[in-house]
């Protein structure tokens, strides 16, 4: 125990691993508007940062942070975005409690894959997403694995702090458990004995080591004592989660399916070759992740209100076999340069098929040169099917399996990085963005801006005018949190008092447009395809470009003020 | 069907989330509480709900509900951790009969009830109205303590318990007030059932005959507290077939109902005897006269007209809780003395804290549910703690009884209290003292026929033993303590009225005195003083029979010198006996202080102390008699068992006319035209009932509708039907709850201003003084604001909101117009 204390090069290594999730998840954090997803959550913390007495959501430890994060300093769409970023980035601590079984070098892999991944990172960059749910809930898994039982209590509590998504991975985990249990490769029973030996001839254990973690969860809960609702609204995420169960259907399953290939190759097809080697060598730990991934999995495919962020709940057990696997191959040969240049064989290739693959987009009025495109991907596939077949015939097959299997991993972290731009941070707000929710942010930004300067104009000062917002949405009241002298109306004030007026584009504004002058923004934005992926499927998997449809409204101006305007 | 299904489902997992913790709080009782835990698991769960919401902790949402639950969830786990759960699990398996008769029992009971109420759920007439509002209205706030829907911008000032708990069901349930309200109806007549099945279960149980024999005659209690009826269906039977009339020339009085002298029945039958609402008459049996003879109405309900009736008054609501209670009160009777403490370090209490706690938190909350029924079970678990004090030894009444009768009623009294503080802050009670019933006698024959199917089992029971065990009765004893109660409380009555008039004491600014001949119609204090005496004289039937109970029962349950352990069977077991002994004398206790005293509300005589007093007693009395039905016979030989059991037969006979004949009027022999249907909305015309659906979509704002009388249907129908709050609902209702006219008249003169104003300027000031966010004009308030009517002989004035606010609704007979709060600033 003692020496796990220790700040070795290990604990150093996983610090770095930690700051470079850390800044992949807050660069440009700020830059897109809210989502209405977004906004619901952002807006509460606010209110309660003014001091509101608002019910308080079942996602306390969100509303605590950033309710704080607002107190302390400006709310802002960054701050808005913090908590569910830090709480992802604290992801990667969890092969730290997992090192004992998967031993070190996987562990730093999976560390790496994890801070990497592009589902985490961009769900992580989500406010109200399910990864503080999931990050806690797994961190509490590996403490009370590593039988810190202090720490196992306080992720749990974040967790349950966390929200509908929770209780979710709760499920998987408890039905895994279950499962695992009749195939007689774990026996719980045993298992959570061995773990609360902690207790064992210590009372005092609970005084020295619960009860600040549980303090902790008390003044979290308790929003610093300010405001007790915290303490029960978790309680609020179970029904919220079960209701769930009975609404409206979310993403499609073939739609899930085909984000999961798309979107986490490396870690989707690593891991399964690791599921097929545990199975082959009866190692344990991988028999029973291969278990959490099919629950997982096949939980999502039943689970009626799937998204896209719950792509990351499948991820991480994939992500733990994969790391142990790419590990694990590694180690199957010597590296010699055959397997090295069998590997660049793989990736030079790799890249060319993907370059030939995107330039069909620009083939696609001609049949024959699209055939040629394919021959050249077939043809590349036979040479590399040679190349192997040759040092296998010379070298053995663990060999060629290496060179194979290690170009392959190289080729797919090379277009992992490379979606680190794609779908990460930069465009993670476009509807045609996988982990956008269906839904893109708009101009909610210049539509404030405008705001402000028939503000200035009018009043003096940028936040200070009033107006009447007619079509309400969750993003808006975010984006116009600062104007108190704004009212949200069912229908058109028949007495148009109000300098500003928001409406949507749909209705009669006749008796508007004598007295003001109206000009339009795009509130939001959606994906314009109906089915699995656009017609032009080549475009958006290789540069996300799709057909958007938009919402728009319309900001009108009290002609008065417009002529300073 | 979903909802019923749901209800049933959250009710049967309460009671099995919280019977570990009945399961090891009562050990005395062979039942263990079973049949009881699901009325302690609501009131549990309702309890933590309401104080965790007034204390800031939780919101009134799901959230808010599921807290509570997880809480009794590891409180379970916890005692069950603690303590093994090796004993309860084979405590179930040996007592699968009593789970199984007791979960059929209620599925039964709460099928039954709702189907009934599948045939008449409209939620109409009396105060059902007022019912669905507070349900709407917990239902829509935010937080606790709810907003009063009727006076916008203040809490509902009632003991709103009751509803809490219908609320929570139908929040957790998904079920909308109108279906909530006929399921709450429902779920309370199956509580009922299954609580009152389980304390007589107990009773049984502790016998000889071993607990497996009590199953099937403990069916007695729900029996007759629900199903048992007061004999005036008899009546009503025998006088529409012309019994004692038709020997009476035309426009001659009959002597017999003329003697009887209850309501209608003094008349001819008519050919419609079975027509309108004469099921109401049950609940007037009892005719009060003033003095110049004109007639008072006094209440005289009972569980079965209760819910033949279908209101949700607080007085139902706390029916199961009454036997919940009950229930402890025989688990502390036959707890062995055993761990001690002293309450606030002063008063030496024999009880273990934890359980003085939970007895506490049950006598308090009785106070939230039907504020009357505090003192009075606060005073039955004093009872019985006092008799069980007495264990082993003589049963003798000593100082000792009064002194630890007294300790633990005040103990229970104060910590009741505090535990339910929140509420008695935001609280206002119509009562104001205690005032001498001067002139008002109930006549003997009244209160038989209100009684009387209790009373010939009780007083069969109480003469057999007499008669069997002489020496075990201290008549002595029981004439001098009935001697001393009744002519105490009239000694106290005469001394109220006469240091009144003495020392010219007045009330609210008005001379007592004055107050008691304005309440009884007369003009000189002595005059009606002396009527009264005599009216006591002449009609002593009442009195006769109370002293007669008293004597007998308080010579029964201290015999002295002569008693100890013995009992007048080998079957009997005299802890049994002695409990029910003390449930007739707290009875007698309630019936006999309305013939001489009545607590002040705002009716002004007793109108309202008979109706809660004869309520509770009906209660206790009725488990008594289920009782002494399920054992009287074991000890009695024949011909005397026959003829005892010839006679009780008949008299149950007499009281089944009524839920009978009362359940084919009610439902119109189960036919309703548009088909059964839980959903009780029944709003007139149904056009707003479109404006009610719209505004439930939008946010929670007050509401600006016209104001009428208390029971319209139609005055205060937006904020009854969506929970909001509007300016003014039921203006009398509002003066009881408020205790006066001071809140009320204002806001009713505003309410007609904001309508019948030309001026614009008015109308906004009104919209902004109490902060209006919808205002309706309908059917209602064009016939409420019509051109002469009382407060707006103008008539109604629309054209100044047509012409300054936009309508956000509209149909052929309603507007809802939206009041945007930048036009109020």
């Amino acid at each position: 125990m003692k020496n796990e204390r220790k700040f070795t090069t290990e604990v150093a290594l996983y610090g770095l691993i930690f700051l470079a999730a850390l800044v992949l998840r807050l660069i440009q954090l700020g830059q897109p508007p809210l989502l209405d997803s977004e906004a619901r959550l952002a807006f509460q913390a606010w209110q309660l940062a003014q001091g509101e007495t608002i019910p308080v959501a079942s996602q306390v430890a969100y509303l605590s942070v950033t309710e704080g994060l607002f107190s302390l300093f400006e709310a802002s769409n960054f701050l808005a975005r913090f908590w569910p970023a830090f709480a992802g980035s604290l992801l990667i601590w969890l092969p730290f409690f997992l090192r004992g079984e998967l031993k070190r070098i996987p562990a730093l892999v999976l560390a790496v894959g994890l801070a990497l991944d592009p589902a985490l990172i961009p769900v992580s960059r989500l406010s109200g997403s399910p990864m503080p749910a999931l990050a806690f809930l797994a961190l509490a898994a590996g403490a009370f694995h590593r039988r810190n039982i202090p720490w196992a209590v306080f992720f749990m509590g974040l967790g349950l702090f966390s929200g509908p998504g929770f209780w979710l991975g709760f499920l998987f985990l408890a039905i895994a458990v279950l499962v695992s249990k009749m195939l007689g490769l774990f026996s719980p029973g045993e298992y959570f004995k061995s773990r609360m030996d902690y207790f064992q001839g210590k009372p005092e254990v609970w005084l020295v080591g619960i009860t600040p973690a549980l303090l902790t969860l008390f003044m979290m809960g308790s929003f610093i004592l300010s405001n007790f609702q915290g303490i029960s609204a978790w309680a609020g995420a179970l029904p919220e989660f079960l209701l769930k169960w009975g609404g409206p259907a979310g993403l499609g399953i073939g739609q899930f399916l085909t984000y999961l290939l798309l979107n986490n190759p490396l870690a989707l097809v690593f891991g399964i070759l690791g599921y097929v080697s545990a199975w082959r060598s009866r190692d344990r730990l991988g028999q029973v992740l291969s278990v959490l991934f099919m629950v997982s999995l096949l939980g999502m495919l039943v689970y009626p209100q799937r998204q896209a962020v719950d792509l990351i709940w499948p991820v991480i057990p994939l992500w733990i076999s994969a790391a142990a696997e790419l590990v694990r191959i590694s180690r199957l040969a010597r590296s010699t340069w055959v397997t090295q240049v069998l590997g660049g064989l793989v990736v030079v290739l790799a890249s060319l098929n993907w370059l030939t693959f995107t330039g069909m987009i620009f083939q696609a009025a001609r049949e024959n040169a699209l055939l040629l495109e394919f021959g050249l991907m077939a043809a590349s596939l036979a040479l590399l099917i040679l190349s192997a077949a040759v040092v296998s015939s010379e070298w053995g097959w663990n060999t060629a399996w290496k060179g194979l299997s290690g170009g392959f991993a190289n080729a797919l972290l090379l277009g992992l990085v490379a979606s680190l731009t794609l779908d990460t941070y930069i465009l993670d707000k476009d509807p045609r963005s996988i982990f956008s929710g269906g839904s893109g942010s708009g101009q909610v930004e210049l539509l404030v801006d405008s705001i402000a300067d028939a503000s200035i104009t009018a009043t003096g000062r940028p936040d200070s005018i009033q107006g009447a917002v007619i079509n309400d949405s969750d993003a808006l009241r975010w984006a116009l949190r600062e104007y108190e002298g704004f009212d949200y109306l069912v229908s058109l004030p028949s007495e148009m008092d109000y300098p500003l007026l928001i409406t949507s584009v749909e209705g009669d504004f006749q008796a508007l447009q004598e007295n003001y002058r109206g000009q339009d923004f795009v509130l939001s934005s959606h994906p314009g395809w109906g089915r699995v992926l656009p017609d032009d499927w080549i475009s958006w998997i290789a540069f996300r470009k799709g057909p958007v449809v938009r919402e728009y409204l319309i900001l009108w101006v009290r002609n008065d003020i417009y002529s300073g305007y | 069907m979903l909802d019923f299904i749901a209800w049933y489902v959250i009710t049967v997992a309460l009671g099995w989330i919280v019977f570990p913790i009945l399961y090891f709080t009562l050990p005395s009782l062979p039942g263990r509480g079973y049949s009881l835990a699901k009325l302690f698991g609501m009131l549990a769960w309702g309890y933590l709900f309401w104080i965790l919401g007034s204390l800031g902790v939780t919101a009134n949402n799901l959230g808010g509900l599921f807290f509570p639950l997880l809480l009794l969830v590891g409180a379970g786990f916890w005692i069950l951790n603690k303590k093994g759960s090796g004993g309860i699990r084979q405590w179930i398996k040996d007592h699968r009969s009593l789970i199984f008769s007791s979960e059929i029992l209620f599925l039964l009971a709460f099928t039954a009830m709702a189907f009934v109420r599948a045939y008449n759920p409209e939620i109409n007439g009396t105060e059902k109205p007022m019912e669905l509002a507070f349900i709407n209205a917990i239902l829509g706030s935010e937080s606790m303590p709810p907003n009063d829907p009727w006076l916008s911008g203040y809490s509902i000032s009632y003991y709103y318990f009751g509803f809490v708990l219908v609320a929570m069901m139908a929040k957790l349930a998904g079920t909308v007030g109108g279906v909530a309200f006929n399921l709450g109806v429902s779920l309370t007549f199956a509580l009922t059932a299954v609580g009152s099945y389980g304390v007589l279960f107990n009773l049984l149980a502790i016998r000889k005959r071993g607990w497996k024999k009590a199953l099937l005659p403990s069916l007695l209690a729900p029996f007759f507290t629900l199903i048992l009826s007061n004999w005036e269906g008899f009546l009503h039977y025998l006088h529409s077939r012309g019994l004692f009339w038709n020997q009476v020339p035309e426009g001659n009085p009959s002597a017999f109902w003329s003697w009887l002298d209850i309501q209608n029945l003094v008349n001819r039958p008519t050919g419609d005897s079975f027509g309108h609402w004469w099921w109401w008459r049950a609940s007037r049996v009892i005719q009060d006269y003033d003095f110049s003879f004109s007639g008072k109405e006094v209440i005289s309900e009972f569980p079965f007209f209760s819910f033949l009736l279908g209101d949700l008054h607080p007085h139902v609501l706390s029916m199961p809780y009454v036997f919940l209670i009950l229930g402890f009160a025989l688990a502390l009777y036959l707890r062995p003395p055993g761990r001690s403490f002293r309450w606030l370090k002063i008063l030496p209490l024999e009880i273990s804290p934890g359980f003085f706690f939970l007895l506490a938190w049950l006598a308090g909350g009785m106070a939230f549910l039907n504020i009357w029924n505090f003192p009075m079970y606060a005073g039955v678990l004093a009872g019985a703690y006092a008799l069980r004090n007495l264990r082993g030894r003589q049963l003798r009444l000593t100082l000792d009884v009064f002194r630890d009768f007294l300790f633990l009623g005040v103990a229970l009294g104060v910590t009741g209290g505090v535990l339910y503080l929140p509420w008695y802050l935001g609280f206002s009670s119509q009562a104001g003292g205690i005032l001498p019933n001067v002139l008002y006698v109930t006549k003997g024959v009244q209160f038989w026929v209100m009684f009387g199917p209790l009373l010939v089992p009780i007083f069969a029971w109480l003469i057999s033993r007499w008669v069997r065990n002489k020496t075990e009765f201290n008549f002595k004893l029981g004439i001098g303590i009935s001697g001393v109660l009744v002519l105490g409380l009239l000694f106290l009555m005469l001394a109220i009225v006469g240091l009144a008039s003495l020392l010219d004491v007045s009330l609210g600014g008005e001379p007592l005195t004055e107050v008691f001949l304005r309440q009884v119609g007369g003009t000189d204090l002595s005059q009606v003083v002396g009527e009264g005496l005599m009216r006591r004289i002449t009609m002593p039937g009442t009195l006769l029979t109370l002293i007669a109970l008293s004597t007998l029962g308080w010579g029964l349950v201290f015999p002295g010198k002569s008693g100890t352990s013995t009992s007048a069977s080998s079957q009997e077991h005299p802890r049994g006996s002695s409990f029910i002994l003390l449930l007739i004398l707290v009875g007698t206790a309630l019936v006999l202080f309305p013939e001489f005293l009545y607590l002040r509300d705002f009716f002004g005589y007793r109108i309202n102390t008979i109706f809660k007093f004869y309520y509770q007693t009906w209660l206790m009395w009725s488990l008594a008699a289920a009782y002494i039905m399920a054992t009287l016979g074991e000890s009695l030989k024949n011909p005397l068992r026959s003829l005892i059991y010839a006679g009780l037969g008949l008299s149950m006979i007499m009281g089944l006319f009524y839920p009978i004949l009362g359940l084919q009027s009610k439902t119109n022999n189960f036919n309703r035209g548009e088909g059964p249907s839980l959903d009780g909305t029944n709003l007139y015309p149904q056009t707003d009932y479109q404006g009610v659906e719209f505004l439930r979509s939008l946010p929670q704002g007050v509401i600006a509708e016209a104001v009428g009388g208390s029971y319209s249907p139609t005055h205060g129908r937006m904020a009854t039907y969506t929970g909001y709050p509007t300016i003014l609902g039921w203006d009398y209702h509002e003066v009881q709850w408020r205790g006066g006219w001071d809140l009320v008249m204002p806001r009713k003169q505003d309410v007609a201003d904001l309508y019948c104003t030309g001026q614009w300027d008015l109308a906004r000031s009104l919209l902004e003084k109490y902060d209006v966010r919808y205002l309706v004009v309908g059917d209602v308030e064009h016939s409420t604001y019509a051109v002469e009517s009382d407060y707006c002989p103008g008539g109604i004035r629309v054209d100044k909101f047509e012409l300054h606010l936009q309508p956000i609704f509209q149909n052929e007979r309603l507007i809802i117009y939206e009041v945007p709060p930048q036009m109020l600033d």
